[in-house]
C-alpha cells in the first residue's frame, strides 16, 4: 500500500499541483462567498450577485478534480531543479522589489534594476551589456512614454 | 461608406503606421518564441496617442508582418518563428536545401497576401450583416452565444479538452473579480478598492503572454542555449505572376479554409495551415513532390494561415467574441480606442471600421515591398541572444500595464498574471482559452443573469427563443462532432497499433 502510493506519488507533475491547487483556492473561494460577496437582492433571491461565482467556482472545483484523476495514470514532467526555479523566484522577486520601489525612486531606475537582475540571472556577464543595454532601453523607454506618449511615469 | 472610408485612409500616418507595423511584425514574426500576441500586447502603449483608425492599422500589421516574418526563419532554418508556420517548414525548407530559398520566400510572401486579401474580402461581406444580425439579439441570445464560443474553444482548442475547460473556467473567474455587472457590489476585492475596477485585460495579456516568456527563459536558463546557426544562401530567384497563377485553385481553397475556421473561436492557425496542407497534396497531380519542396507545399499554409487573421476578426468586431489570442489582443485594443466591438461597433464607427478594413487590404503592397526587402535582413536576427532581448522585454511589460490607467496596481495583476501564466504553460496548460473566458466571462454572467431577471427566474427564456434554441441546438452538435471525431481518431490509432 504504502509502495503504491510512494510510486503513484512520484508519477506527480507541476500539472496535478496545479490542478489540486485550484480546486482547494476554489472551495477556499466558495467558504468565503458570504464576506466576498455581499448581496442586496432586488426581489428574486436565486440570481444575485452569488450566483454566477458559485456556479464557476463549484465547476473548477469539479474539472480540477476530474483533471488529476485523468493524470493518474501517467508520468508527469518532473516540477524541475531547484537551481531553475531559484532563477524563476529571484525574477519575480526582482521585479515585485522594482514594483515597491517605483513610487519612490521612479520608473526608470526601478526598470533598469529589474532588466539588470533578467540580464544577469539569464548568464550576461558583459557589463556594457547587463548595465549598458538595460539603461539605454530604460532611459529610451522612459523618455519615449514622457515626451513621446505623454504618459505620467512616475 | 466604403467611399467615405477610404476617404479617411488618405492620410500619412495610416500609411506609416501599416509600414511601421509590417517591418516590425516581420523582424519580431522571425524571432522563434516572439510571437504576434506578444507583440501586439507590447505595442499597445505607442498607439494611446494615435488616432483609432493608424493604431489599429499598426496593430494589425504587425500582426499580418509576424505571420510572415515567421515564415522566414520556418524556410530557411527549419526554425518555425510561429506555430502556424511549421507546415510552412515542411516543404519551404526543402527547397532552401536545394538553393531555392529565395524562391520559397517569395511563393510564401505572395501566397501570404493572397491569403490575406481573400479573408479581408469575406471580413467586409460578412460582418457587417452578421452584426445587424446581432443587433436584434436579446440578453437569452447573446448569452447563448457566449456560451457556444466557450464550448467550441473547450471541444475545437486542440489539446486536453478538460485542461481547457479548467482554463476557460478560471478566465472566467478572473472576470468575477471587482463590482457585479448587475448589482454594482465587490466581489472578491479583499476590500482592496483598486481591485474593484477588476482585471484589466491589457496587463492580464501583457503578464501573460510576454512576462510569462521572460519567467520561462528564466526557468530554461542556459539549459537551451541558442545553436550557431547556419543560413542557407539564398540564390537570386523569380517567381513570376504566372507562377502563382497556376496554383490559383489551391490559394483558394486554402484561403477558404483559413478564413472559415479563423472564424471558430480558439483554433487558430496551426490547424488550418496543416489542414490546407493536406488538401493541397490530396488534390496535387503530384503529390509525391510534397516534401521534397513543392512550391503549392509552400504556398497552401501560408495562404491559409494569413487568411485566418480577417476570419478571426469576423465574430471578434461583429459579435465581440476574439477567434484567437492575437484577436482577443486586438479587440483589447478596440476598446482602448473606445470602439467597443460588437453589433454596435458597425453601426456607431462604420467609417472607422470600415477604413480599418480597407487597410489591411492595401497594406498588401507594403507587405510585397518590405518582405522582398525584409527577408534577407530579418533572417539574421535569430541571432540574438535572450539574455539581450529578455531584459527589453521586461522593460516594456512594466511600461505596457502600468500605461493603461497609469496605475501601478495594474502592474503589480501583469507580475501575478506573468507569474500564472509562467505556471500554466510550464504545466502545459493552453493560455488562450483563459483569455478568452476572461473576455467573454463578464458578458455570459451579465446576459446570463438579466434573461434570467426579465423571465422572473424561469429558464424557459433559453428556448422559447427561436435564436437562442438554435444556438444551444449548435452547441449539442458540436459536442456530439468532437465526440464522434475522437472515436473515431482512437479507432484509427488502434488500427495502427494493430498493423505495427
Amino acid at each position: 500500500m504504502t509502495t503504491s502510493i510512494s510510486t503513484l506519488l512520484a508519477k506527480r507533475g507541476l500539472q496535478s499541483l496545479i490542478c489540486l491547487l485550484l480546486a482547494v483556492l476554489a472551495i477556499y473561494g466558495l467558504w468565503s462567498l458570504d464576506s466576498q460577496v455581499q448581496v442586496f437582492s432586488f426581489g428574486d433571491v436565486l440570481y444575485d450577485a452569488q450566483f454566477f461565482p458559485r456556479i464557476v467556482l463549484s465547476l473548477i472545483i469539479v474539472t480540477a478534480v476530474l483533471c488529476c484523476l485523468a493524470r493518474l495514470p501517467q508520468q508527469e514532467e518532473p516540477i524541475g531543479s531547484f537551481a531553475a526555479w531559484a532563477r524563476v523566484l529571484l525574477g519575480v522577486g526582482a521585479v515585485g522589489l522594482a514594483l515597491w520601489l517605483m513610487p519612490n525612486v521612479g520608473f526608470l531606475l526601478s526598470a533598469f534594476l529589474a532588466a539588470v537582475v533578467i540580464a544577469l540571472t539569464l548568464g550576461e556577464r558583459h557589463l556594457a551589456l547587463y548595465l549598458g543595454l538595460p539603461l539605454l532601453v530604460a532611459t529610451l523607454v522612459t523618455v519615449g512614454a514622457q515626451h513621446g506618449l505623454n504618459i505620467p511615469l512616475p | 461608406m466604403l467611399l467615405d472610408a477610404l476617404n479617411a485612409l488618405m492620410d500619412i500616418w495610416v500609411l506609416v503606421a501599416a509600414v511601421a507595423g509590417i517591418v516590425t511584425g516581420i523582424i519580431i514574426g522571425a524571432i522563434p518564441g516572439l510571437g504576434p500576441t506578444m507583440a501586439i500586447a507590447l505595442l499597445i502603449p505607442v498607439t494611446f496617442t494615435m488616432a483609432p483608425i493608424p493604431a489599429i492599422t499598426l496593430l494589425l500589421g504587425v500582426y499580418q508582418g509576424a505571420i510572415f516574418g515567421g515564415s522566414i526563419s520556418a524556410i530557411l532554418l527549419n526554425v518555425p518563428g510561429t506555430p502556424s508556420s511549421a507546415a510552412t517548414a515542411i516543404d519551404g525548407y526543402a527547397m532552401a536545401r536545394k538553393g531555392e530559398g529565395g524562391r520559397a520566400l517569395r511563393v510564401a510572401l505572395y501566397a501570404s497576401v493572397a491569403g490575406n486579401i481573400f479573408s479581408c474580402l469575406v471580413l467586409i461581406v460578412l460582418a457587417q450583416p452578421l452584426a445587424s444580425m446581432a443587433l436584434n439579439f436579446g440578453p437569452a441570445e447573446m448569452a447563448a452565444l457566449m456560451f457556444f464560443a466557450l464550448l467550441v474553444i473547450i471541444l475545437f482548442g486542440g489539446g486536453v479538452r478538460l485542461d481547457a475547460a479548467l482554463m476557460v473556467l478560471l478566465g472566467v473567474f478572473a472576470g468575477i473579480v471587482g463590482l457585479d455587472p448587475i448589482e454594482g457590489t465587490p466581489r472578491f476585492t479583499f476590500d482592496s478598492f483598486a481591485m474593484e475596477n477588476g482585471m484589466q485585460l491589457i496587463p492580464v495579456l501583457v503578464g501573460l503572454f510576454a512576462m510569462s516568456e521572460v519567467f520561462l527563459k528564466l526557468f530554461q536558463g542556459k539549459a537551451a542555449p541558442q545553436k550557431q546557426v547556419e543560413i542557407p544562401t539564398i540564390q537570386p530567384s523569380n517567381v513570376s505572376f504566372w507562377d502563382m497563377w497556376r496554383m490559383r485553385a489551391t490559394l483558394f481553397w486554402s484561403s477558404l479554409i483559413g478564413t472559415f475556421v479563423g472564424i471558430l473561436p480558439g483554433i487558430g492557425s496551426t490547424v488550418p495551415a496543416f489542414m490546407s496542407y493536406s488538401l493541397a497534396r490530396a488534390r496535387s497531380k503530384q503529390p509525391q513532390t510534397f516534401g521534397d519542396g513543392a512550391d503549392e507545399g509552400v504556398a497552401a499554409p501560408e495562404a491559409a494561415n494569413n487568411a485566418v487573421t480577417g476570419g478571426a476578426l469576423i465574430p471578434t468586431l461583429a459579435l465581440g467574441i476574439p477567434g484567437d489570442a492575437v484577436t482577443a489582443v486586438i479587440l483589447g485594443a478596440f476598446m482602448l480606442q473606445g470602439l467597443a466591438p460588437g453589433p454596435f461597433l458597425f453601426r456607431d464607427y462604420g467609417v472607422e471600421v470600415y477604413a480599418i478594413f480597407e487597410a489591411l487590404i492595401l497594406s498588401s503592397i507594403p507587405t510585397i515591398i518590405f518582405g522582398l526587402l525584409l527577408f534577407k535582413v530579418a533572417v539574421h536576427v535569430i541571432r540574438i541572444q535572450p539574455r539581450h532581448l529578455f531584459p527589453t522585454i521586461t522593460v516594456l511589460a512594466l511600461l505596457g500595464a502600468f500605461s493603461v490607467n497609469n496605475s501601478l496596481v495594474d502592474v503589480w495583476v501583469m507580475l501575478g498574471a506573468g507569474f500564472v501564466g509562467f505556471l500554466l504553460r510550464r504545466a502545459g496548460f493552453p493560455l488562450p482559452p483563459l483569455l478568452i473566458g476572461l473576455i467573454l466571462g463578464t458578458p455570459l454572467e451579465q446576459s446570463m443573469r438579466q434573461a434570467l431577471l426579465t423571465s422572473n427566474g424561469s429558464v424557459s427564456i433559453f428556448w422559447e427563443s427561436n435564436i437562442a434554441l438554435s444556438i444551444l441546438s449548435l452547441s449539442v452538435v458540436a459536442i456530439v462532432i468532437s465526440v464522434a471525431l475522437t472515436m473515431l481518431h482512437q479507432r484509427k490509432k488502434g488500427h495502427a497499433n494493430d498493423a505495427s
